[in-house]
């Protein structure tokens, strides 16, 4: 897989160029300015973007800008946000254009190499890798509907799991209980939630968080 | 017996008496030149007016009885030894008619130039005193003297008679003289002194700003500072956040990177005891970014800067183990000390939520209401909450009060308690 870093510490990105080629991809580029990523995607095409929220020359939130309005201009190009703090106000903004191919993360999971590059993977291929912070916020945003209140804990954590991109037998896997269970308990959230199951993970991810993020 | 000399005549030893009557007599010049010069630019700014002239040339005299101010001040401070406080610069506005209409509705000018024309008067009748009673106060003391070395015997008329005075009469009228003006010498340095204090008082009425514009000045100087201060520390946390952002923490998600690839590689292999090494580095490390995480977050949360006071909020929500509603209808940024405040008012009362409430819900909610910004927590538990009960609800009061808020708690026993912030948000 080809992918494109914008990150300005050069210690992170360098880090991350070696263990992404670990893996067997390859970094086509890597750059530490958020105002040239448009330019540096369309040169490269890259299968996956991996940008840092916060970058020069304001060290806000232009690296997430860029991210936004690079899912604005090409939808189908992936998009992996790291962020040193997740905030419920960037994951609204980057799940308002659709969650297909949409990673944000805190930056602190690229320590547990394996589940960041299976992350990595996963968004690359069109689905969904949201970090278990953003997914409790948004659960906590919105948590005085009543549908969600009316979810039971078990439920609760499955649909954070679920928010988070993982397949039924990687929640059934985390949760220590079987698939079928794990099925019982989401059929369960979608009659609750009033939500028609599809065939499709992302899809489902994707009906879960428009449901969650109130997009 | 010389202490007594000395308390009639010690006066004259020191330059006060001197320096007084000094500036008594200057005033009458001064009068004079001022008198002159303000009553003719009033004339003919008056005169002037039909053609427009006049407006400039009043503007200019106004201004100018300022410098009759800084002048006379320097003389009473020179000569009189008391230092009068400065009228408090004008701020000027920006366009060139506000600019105009502040010149000549110049207080401290105003007062100048009436100082001036008073000043005629006064300098008269200060001249004419400390001219009369050094002379008088002198030659009489000094009669025996004169009266004696004189060739003709002194002479007056009283009724058409004319008389002269010589021999015993003329030594008893010499006697008399002289002790009234021994004791004219004993109180003369009293008497320029009242003088003085007159002069003094004219110039603290006309010439310095009064109690209650001394205070305002004080008042709005003190404010600078004290705004200058309060964002010189937020300033200095945000410093403190970028820097640790930039340095150690980058730095720590690198080290915990590596050690997750030294973790990846040492999976397969035989030596457990480097392995076991170096899961709990990875552990320390990772942990030690999610605590440095939480420490940043509390100097000085990033959200608030890039996303405003509701982000932020939101996220302290998510936080917050008891469900919490937001209600905010904020419109726009606010200045970031007052949302730095907010934040930590909503943080703060959170944690209590959290911590002793015992509640089952909290509403937040943010308004903007005539150039205040109304922060309010509210939960439903059990109340009782108080600010002797710890540092944080004191800390908080402090915080608010830093930047001219108030802080209000009603957390009566069995509840609800409501903390309500009102933080002044330029309008």
């Amino acid at each position: 897989m080809r992918i494109l870093i914008a990150e300005d510490s050069v210690l992170l990105r360098e880090g991350l160029t070696r263990l992404l080629g670990e893996y067997g991809h390859e970094v086509v580029a890597a750059e530490g300015d958020a105002s040239r990523l448009l330019a540096m995607v369309s040169e490269h095409e890259p299968d996956l973007v991996i940008v840092d929220v916060r970058m020069p020359p304001t060290h806000t939130d232009e690296g997430l800008r860029a991210a936004v309005e690079l899912r604005g201009l090409r939808p189908t190009t992936p998009v992996l946000v790291l962020s040193q703090y997740v905030e419920e106000s960037y994951a609204t903004d980057l799940l308002a254009l659709g969650t297909e191919g949409l990673g944000y993360l805190l930056k602190e999971r690229v320590a547990d190499v394996r589940e960041f590059v299976d992350a990595a993977c996963r968004v690359a291929e069109g689905g969904t890798a949201l970090d278990p912070e953003v997914v409790a916020q948004l659960l906590a945003r919105n948590r005085r509907r009543d549908p969600v209140d009316s979810l039971t804990p078990r439920e609760r954590e499955v649909l954070a799991l679920m928010a988070q991109g993982l397949s039924n037998s990687a929640i059934a896997e985390s949760l220590v209980v079987s698939a079928g269970a794990v099925e019982k308990h989401i059929s369960s959230i979608f009659s609750k939630l009033d939500l028609v199951p599809s065939e499709h993970e992302h899809r489902r991810v994707l009906a879960v968080l428009r449901y969650v993020a109130g997009i | 017996m010389s202490a007594l000399l000395k308390r009639m005549f010690g006066a004259y030893t020191k330059p006060k008496v001197w320096l007084q009557s000094v500036h008594l007599l200057i005033d009458l010049f001064v009068g004079i030149a001022l008198f002159t010069v303000v009553v003719t630019m009033l004339s003919l700014s008056a005169g002037l007016m039909v053609t427009l002239v006049g407006f400039p040339l009043l503007a200019a005299t106004v201004v100018g009885g300022r410098l009759v101010g800084q002048v006379e001040r320097a003389r009473v401070r020179a000569l009189l030894d008391v230092d009068l406080p400065a009228a408090a610069p004008i701020v000027w506005e920006q366009s060139l008619w506000l600019r105009a209409k502040q010149m000549m509705t110049d207080r401290a000018g105003w007062k100048g130039l009436v100082y001036s024309v008073v000043m005629l008067p006064w300098g008269l009748v200060a001249f004419i005193s400390v001219v009369v009673l050094w002379s008088t106060a002198f030659s009489l003391a000094s009669l025996p003297l004169w009266g004696w070395a004189g060739d003709s015997p002194p002479e007056f008329t009283l009724n058409g008679t004319r008389y002269f005075i010589h021999g015993w009469s003329l030594l008893i009228a010499c006697a008399i003289g002289c002790l009234v003006g021994i004791l004219l010498v004993a109180v003369l340095p009293r008497i320029i002194n009242a003088l003085a204090k007159v002069d003094v008082a004219l110039a603290n009425t006309l010439l310095a700003p009064n109690e209650a514009a001394q205070l305002a000045a004080r008042v709005s100087e003190l404010q600078v500072s004290r705004d200058a201060s309060v964002e010189s520390s937020a300033g200095e946390l945000r410093r403190i956040e970028r820097d640790l952002h930039d340095g150690a923490q980058q730095r720590l998600v690198s080290l915990a990177m590596n050690l997750g690839r030294a973790k990846e590689r040492l999976r397969e292999s035989d030596d457990e005891y480097s392995r076991e090494l170096v899961d709990a580095a990875h552990d320390e490390a990772k942990q030690a970014i999610a605590e440095l995480r939480d420490l940043v977050r509390g100097i000085h949360p990033a959200v608030l800067t890039d996303r405003g006071l509701d982000a932020a909020v939101s996220a302290l929500m998510a936080r917050c183990p008891v469900p919490v509603t937001l209600h905010s209808d904020l419109q726009r940024r606010l200045p970031s000390t007052v949302e730095a405040t907010a934040y930590f008012v909503v943080a703060e009362a959170l944690t209590n939520v959290a911590k002793h409430s015992q509640a089952h819900s909290a509403t937040i909610r943010l308004a903007e209401r005539d150039g205040l910004l109304i922060v309010e927590v509210h939960d439903d538990g059990i109340g009782g909450a108080s600010e002797s009960a710890g540092t944080g609800l004191r800390g908080l009061r402090d915080r608010v009060a830093g930047i001219e808020g108030r802080l209000r708690i009603a957390s009566p026993v069995g509840g609800p308690t409501v903390l309500s912030v009102e933080l002044p948000c330029g309008s």
